[in-house]
């Protein structure tokens, strides 16, 4: 029997069906958590941001529109949980230990794929050291790619100030990374 | 373009938001400018180093934590059915005692149903008013008589239902009985699992 494709799975989760709604969890969970790391950057809050936002997107199935793909639904349900997070304790870096030594690879790759990671794992540590609004648009232009409007749409801002946060965060992370160059 | 791209629009020549003439425009500048193509890859290098932030492998299953805190939800295949046998049941208790309604409908005097009198009425305080004319309401109360149902014998392929009466304390017993039904059962349907405590 063919898998159930995600808009079959999230009409029987909205109708109180568990098992769909754990199978469209055990899909998207790896993408969910990587909105949730790179914004938050702290594996442990990663994770129950992830678990929050499938409660919240189970809360508000009956809204979803199911002709449309679930995954961007998802992470853009995630991004504004996790910028709601950093609003609420701004002060607070989030960067742990984990952020900027991560696990050893078990098998160590060629040199040049290693430099390649170390170079990945300092640019997220940079845009986590940007404010939160500014964090937010990498997030959504960069790895969802969405377009100006939709990002507006999506936090509810005015398109000025997104793409003025845009341009600056972009002016910050290039300030910042200069020794990458 | 004789003048210098600004910041913003560098930015939207590489989110390729510009329309097209502003875009030959800057592009024709790029060519001729190299400060500006300074600029331009100092940015370029932003959208590629955002690039190399690789995506972390998960090291939990987030199934079961989501699961235990998922509310529980009605089906609403549920919801259709309880409503449909309840509106069956009052259909039905309807249909049953429409005849009858229909003859106490028909047999009733209404106009004499409720008279109100005027009266005069002394009403005494002690000590300082001996007496004081008021007028006195006097309700007489409708008095309702519910018949006995008669039912009649239902016939059906293979049995028969013989024919029997309700009595009226039996019928308003039955209609109480009913309607605390229902309420109870919209209460049970209404009210999410969690908030009754359950725990799984």
């Amino acid at each position: 029997m063919a898998p159930a494709d995600d808009r079959d799975l999230a009409r029987r989760a909205a109708s109180g069906d568990r098992h769909a709604f754990s199978e469209l969890v055990r899909r998207h969970q790896s993408v969910v958590y990587n909105v949730a790391y790179r914004l938050l950057g702290e594996r442990g809050e990663a994770q129950d941001a992830a678990q929050e936002t499938f409660l919240r997107a189970y809360r508000y199935l009956a809204s979803y529109d199911p002709d449309k793909p679930l995954a961007p639904w998802l992470k853009r349900i995630a991004t504004n949980l996790c910028y709601d997070r950093l609003k609420q304790a701004p002060s607070t870096p989030s960067l742990d230990e984990e952020a900027v030594r991560p696990p050893p690879d078990p098998q160590p790759g060629p040199e040049a794929q290693t430099i390649q990671r170390e170079r990945g794992e300092r640019v997220h540590q940079e845009m986590l050291l940007l404010p939160p609004r500014y964090r937010v648009v990498i997030e959504l232009r960069h790895f969802q790619n969405l377009s100006y409007a939709e990002m507006a749409e999506a936090l509810k801002r005015p398109l000025s100030d997104v793409k003025s946060d845009l341009f600056r965060a972009r002016k910050r992370l290039a300030e910042r990374l200069k020794d990458l160059q | 373009m004789n003048h210098h791209p600004t910041d913003t629009t560098l930015n939207e020549l590489l989110d390729q938001a510009l329309d097209s003439s502003t875009y030959d425009q800057v592009q024709s500048h790029l060519e001729q400018c190299a400060d500006c193509r300074t600029r331009l890859e100092a940015l370029r290098f932003v959208f590629n180093a955002l690039t190399e932030v690789t995506e972390q492998p998960l090291a939990l299953d987030l199934v079961p934590g989501v699961l235990s805190r998922l509310p529980v939800r009605q089906p609403q295949i549920l919801w259709r059915l309880a409503l449909a046998m309840q509106s069956g049941v009052a259909l039905g208790l309807l249909l049953a005692i429409s005849s009858q309604l229909t003859q106490f409908a028909h047999t009733t005097d209404w106009g004499n149903l409720v008279r109100i009198e005027l009266t005069k009425a002394s009403l005494t305080f002690s000590g300082l008013i001996q007496s004081l004319s008021l007028p006195r309401l006097l309700l007489q109360w409708p008095v309702i008589t519910i018949p006995t149902l008669e039912l009649p014998v239902v016939r059906l392929p293979g049995f028969s239902v013989p024919a029997f009466s309700i009595s009226p304390a039996s019928l308003i017993a039955l209609v109480l009985a009913v309607g605390l039904l229902w309420l109870a059962g919209n209460l049970i349907l209404l009210h999410p699992r969690h908030k009754r405590g359950s725990k799984r």
